[in-house]
């Protein structure tokens, strides 16, 4: 155990800062999911500012732990073959907890009054963008433990992401069907559309990790 | 003759020495160090350390063959012989021809059999260049069942992209020190081998150490290749890893394996008594180009992946180079011997 230790001792804590980093994607997007659920029950339900907090806090040491990462890899000079895929990767996986803390903002601005006959699609439709981000910190973490599993994980995401197209069409369909003014129709299906594309990114993030799963293959 | 002549014949070999270090160091740590996965810094300390303990170690066996292919019993025809083979080894690397330094100097040997009027053992030449055949084939196949190796190694085992990467660098430094010491036990015969029988160098007293006097030649010998691969190799090193080989680390690393096996293959004593107690046919102990085993690892690896990547124009730039650099050395050696004789009176045979 010394010798690994020793043998593997200079880029022990680079593989330690790249879980953190996918936990902290994984964990976040959960608690988005939670905090879009108490948003819908309760729209001013006091915990809701802290929620948001914590996700714009967790977003920031996100971009410092990314910057830290491939600075290391870059001073390093590690996997020379692969470092600009994947800086590009750790680029990219920044954007879903982007997204999702700029969702959480949003809500406390904008405070949207999602009527109640939409809330069940709504939460189902977060729960699958949330979803294919979970699988695709899964599928990224293989890439760097174990590439066979990365192909199970891209299809989950690319399965998750069908269904949030599905759920959203739905919520469109019931927008436009519903008797509500234009403006609120066009007002909610934009809003729809930005969780869905939470789903959407995690989707062109999977395409791009297949690619460089291809290319780490001897 | 004036005692210090001896030395300043030896200077041709020098010469030859240089230049196969400046050379031959990139087939070692070429994609190495061009791939940044090894510092050059680390690469040259590497390659110079192994290569005399190499060449000191191991170099007689190779290096005798060539004494045998021809005897060249006055030390001004090594002078032109080695001098012919360093000119050639020279202008082909001008002309951007990989260079194979063991061709040469058996193209150069042959020619002052001829210029003299010595017999040329056939038997020997043929095993000779049988091995310009075999070392690049046998590396190919060493190249290739390593590869596959690894390959089902990697898929079954689960390693982290980073400890991949540490493994690697660890690995391509132990296959370039191997290499290199294979490079200075093979090749140390190219230097030095022809100024062997008229070696002018006395048993070197060390205190704990006693070096016999071909042990003192092929130091030296050693020497020039160490100062070949410090003062010149950095940009070939950089040339081969960056623009002659597209591999990913771990292909160079099979290739590099490769190499070294294969030029151990023809190095070892060792292997060739094994195998001869063992009555099994035996590898000739002859210097044999580590450029052609590099290249016949690489071209392994491409045909493995389906020869798409091969670059044939490349390949057949450097099959050219392998047929053109015993000739050219044949043909100057022999100018450059009646040169010598005719124009300066110089004792090119005895």
């Amino acid at each position: 155990m010394k010798e690994r230790f020793r043998l593997f001792g200079r880029t022990r804590q680079l593989i330690s800062d790249i879980d953190i980093f996918l936990d902290r994607l994984s964990s976040s997007a959960i608690y988005f999911e939670n905090t879009f659920a108490l948003f819908l029950r309760e729209p001013n339900h006091e915990e809701l500012e802290a929620k948001v907090a914590f996700l714009f806090d967790e977003e920031s040491r996100q971009d410092e732990l990314r910057r830290r990462i491939e600075t290391y890899i870059f001073r390093k000079m590690l996997i020379p073959d692969l470092r600009v895929d994947v800086m590009r990767l750790l680029e990219k996986m920044d954007k879903p907890l982007n997204g999702l803390e700029s969702l959480g903002h949003l809500l406390l601005i904008e405070r949207p009054a999602f009527p109640e006959f939409l809330h069940d699609d709504l939460r189902e439709l977060c729960g699958m963008s949330v979803k294919s981000i979970d699988y695709l910190t899964m599928a990224v973490r293989a890439f760097f433990t174990n590439i066979n599993d990365v192909h199970n994980h891209t299809q989950k995401v690319v399965l998750y992401e069908n269904m949030a197209d599905e759920i959203e069409l739905r919520i469109r369909r019931k927008i436009f069907a519903s008797d509500m003014p234009l403006a609120e129709k066009v007002y909610f299906t934009s809003f729809t559309n930005r969780i869905a594309d939470l789903a959407d990114l995690a989707e062109n993030i999977t395409d791009m990790l297949l690619i460089f799963t291809l290319k780490r293959r001897m | 003759m004036p005692e210090f002549l001896p030395y300043i014949f030896l200077s041709s070999g020098l010469f030859l020495g240089w230049s196969l270090g400046a050379n031959d160091a990139a087939n070692i740590f070429g994609t190495a160090v061009g791939s940044r996965m090894v510092t050059f810094r680390v690469a040259a300390l590497a390659s110079c350390v192994m290569v005399v303990v190499g060449a000191v170690v191991s170099g007689a066996g190779a290096s005798r063959t060539l004494g045998e292919l021809g005897s060249i019993n006055e030390i001004g025809g090594s002078f032109t012989v080695v001098l012919s083979a360093a000119l050639t080894v020279y202008w082909m690397t001008k002309a951007r021809a990989p260079v194979s330094t063991s061709q040469a100097i058996v193209g150069g040997i042959v020619a002052w059999n001829v210029f003299v009027g010595a017999e040329t053992d056939m038997g020997l030449l043929s095993r000779i260049m049988d091995t310009w055949f075999l070392c690049p084939m046998i590396s190919a196949l060493i190249a290739i069942v390593l590869y596959m190796l690894l390959d089902r190694m990697l898929r079954k085992c689960s390693i982290h992209l980073f400890h991949l990467d540490s493994l690697t660098r660890y690995g391509l430094i132990a296959a370039g020190v191997t290499g290199a010491y294979a490079l200075g036990a093979n090749n140390i015969g190219n230097v030095v081998g022809v100024f062997i029988p008229g070696n002018p160098f006395p048993p070197l007293d060390l205190g704990p150490f006693r070096l016999s006097s071909l042990q003192v030649l092929l130091l030296i010998g050693a020497g020039a290749i160490g100062t070949g691969i410090a003062t010149y190799s950095r940009r070939i090193m950089m040339t081969v890893g960056t623009e002659m080989l597209q591999l990913s680390p771990i292909a160079a690393f099979v290739a590099v394996s490769a190499h070294s096996v294969s030029l151990m293959l023809f190095s070892s004593t060792r292997l060739e008594s094994l195998l001869q107690s063992a009555g099994l046919p035996s590898l000739p102990l002859v210097p044999v180009s580590s450029s052609q085993a590099i290249v016949g690892a690489i071209l392994g690896i491409g045909i493995l992946k389906g020869g798409r990547s091969i670059r044939w124009s490349v390949i057949s730039k450097i099959v050219l180079s392998w047929v053109v650099t015993p000739v050219s050395a044949f043909l100057v050696c022999l100018l450059l011997l009646a040169v010598m004789q005719n124009l300066f009176g110089l004792a090119v045979a005895r």
